[in-house]
């Protein structure tokens, strides 16, 4: 019973990450209702990036955490210039796959420019392991906790209070009524890749920082955790992305710990199977479908 | 104010189909233009091709400024908007958010706190003009589908638009409803602002318009004032399918 509550909340730290990703997701799915699968390999080339801005001059974790947002933002725009912007609205597929061949070149950059593949990254600072009731809180999950947490309070007064916020739900919401309605479409489809590419790079930033290392799997890794999260909360929906990661997290480290780690991904993607058979709108939706559900 | 908008030449083909056959049509400035013809005469695809959701042949322009190139939203932005046959509103938020999202893409200076309240609090007044005040906080899911048109009326209302493009506004409502929806057109709506109007009901192109075109096939084949051309018999045939008073 024990490892039981601890494998729960060692796997909410972890799934406080895979949440990030999957709310990255489903950012720009609400709104643009295409899928962008070069969101991992763009949060890639940031950590990548701060792995070489820390290596060169020694930055430590708060430039290498810059240089990480800086690298994701910029990968993001250069997708959604060419694999959104570029592309009509109702061409959903040919964004997808366009957006496939930018994961490529992206992940071919990254292996390119470092050819030593797996590349330090800074660690976060030390914090000590908090014990109660025999279970232990380790220092970094307190950390990526404490992180993830703030950045999800920050989205939800971004999205539920703000003029931005306000557009971006009416175009995830209905996009013809938006554009009617004199919402600059393009501007806030624009700003919600970026947004949703800052939430990425938080979500790389602790991973990275957590492992002390990365590597050019990162970019598949983190679509893979991203999008299973996503499905597993329900498409569209940002809380059914929050309870996707945590579930996703918690699965994995119950897996891991009673299975083993070659067992872990099995049931991962069983789990992700039996949800969407059971459960076609995720757990943020069960009578209502994903195409139904909105930011 | 209205601003004037002018078409030329304008030609939408689907596959084989003809749905606007080189139209031209003027709208002067603050004037009600009403659209009336059979179903499939091309109605709906003038006011789809206008707001740039087809695209077609032809110029558009808006106050002289030529729009055609332009996407929906673009165009929206410089005041041309419409309402939909089925309304689009947003379902996932209250009455008074589908109107609040209206107002922010219009004025980007209701920011502070004083400024929201002062906003609210004119989005309530719009919203008590169409006879939704009562609603303000509900879902769109609980109003009626009259209520919903309302809505969208109020929405367009309040982006301060100079250009509406009304596809039958009165759809699905009831002869009452329809009296009362004219009402609040004549009285807030259109007042001050360029309107299309493609309409069904005959006594309300009579009642709401300056002037009226009759399309077939998506050709012009009547245009002047609602009484004169639905004084004539061949026109009323043609909208009704038999000679009827109108």
């Amino acid at each position: 019973m024990l490892d039981l509550a601890q494998n729960t909340m060692d796997g909410i730290a972890a799934g406080s990450a895979y949440a990030l990703l999957a709310i990255g997701f489903t950012l720009i799915f609400g709104v643009m209702r295409r899928l962008n699968i070069a969101f991992g390999p763009s949060i890639m080339v940031g950590v990548f990036l701060g792995a070489w801005v820390n290596a060169q001059w020694s930055a430590g974790l708060i430039g290498a955490t810059i240089a990480t947002f800086a690298g994701a933002l910029v990968a993001s725009i250069y997708v959604e210039r060419l694999s959104f912007a570029a592309i009509r609205g109702d061409a959903a597929l040919a964004s997808m796959a366009s957006s496939f061949a930018l994961w490529m070149q992206l992940e071919q950059g990254v292996a390119l420019a470092f050819p030593g593949r797996t590349t330090a990254f800074p660690t976060l600072p030390p914090l000590l392991d908090v014990q109660f009731v025999g279970l232990i809180l380790h220092g970094d999950d307190i950390l990526v906790l404490t992180v993830a947490g703030i950045a999800l309070f920050l989205l939800h007064r971004l999205i539920y209070r703000s003029h931005f916020g306000l557009e971006m739900r009416a175009l995830a919401d209905s996009a013809e009524a938006a554009a009617v309605s004199r919402v600059n479409t393009k501007r806030v489809a624009f700003l919600t890749f970026c947004l949703a590419a800052l939430i990425g790079a938080v979500a790389g930033l602790l991973i990275a920082a957590t492992d002390g290392q990365v590597s050019p799997k990162f970019g598949l890794w983190a679509t893979i955790k991203g999008l299973v999260a996503m499905m597993i909360g329900g498409l569209g929906s940002l809380r059914g992305a929050l309870l996707g990661g945590l579930a996703l997290g918690i699965v994995e480290a119950q897996a891991q710990w009673y299975l083993g780690a070659a067992a872990r991904e099995i049931v991962v993607f069983g789990l992700l199977f039996l949800c969407l058979i059971a459960l076609p709108g995720g757990l943020a939706g069960m009578r209502e479908t994903g195409a139904e559900r909105k930011l | 104010m209205g601003a004037s908008l002018d078409i030329t030449g304008l030609t939408l083909r689907f596959g084989g189909v003809t749905a606007l056959d080189g139209l031209d049509l003027s709208v002067a400035s603050g004037t009600v233009l009403g659209v009336a013809g059979p179903n499939g005469s091309g109605k709906s695809s003038l006011i789809n091709v206008l707001t740039g959701h087809y695209q077609a042949n032809g110029k558009i322009a808006l106050d002289g400024q030529p729009i055609e190139h332009l996407a929906t939203s673009e165009r929206a932005r410089l005041g041309l908007v419409r309402t939909f046959q089925t309304p689009r509103v947003y379902r996932r938020m209250s009455v008074i958010d589908n109107m609040r999202v209206a107002v922010h893409a219009t004025q980007a200076i209701f920011r502070g706190r004083s400024d929201r309240r002062h906003r609210d609090g004119r989005l309530r007044d719009d919203l008590a003009i169409f006879g939704l005040s009562h609603r303000a906080d509900a879902l769109p899911d609980a109003l009626t589908p009259y209520e919903l048109r309302l809505l969208e009326l109020a929405r367009a209302h309040a982006t301060g638009a100079t250009v509406v493009l009304l596809d039958e506004p009165s759809a699905g409502a009831s002869e009452d409803e329809a009296h009362r929806l004219s009402r609040i057109l004549i009285e807030h709506l259109m007042p001050g602002r360029t309107v299309l109007l493609v309409e069904h009901r005959l006594d309300m192109l009579r009642a709401l318009c300056a002037d009226l075109v009759v399309l077939r096939a998506g050709r012009k084949i009547a245009f002047g004032s609602p009484s004169a051309v639905l004084d004539s018999r061949e026109i009323r045939t043609c909208l009704m399918g038999e000679p009827v008073d109108a």
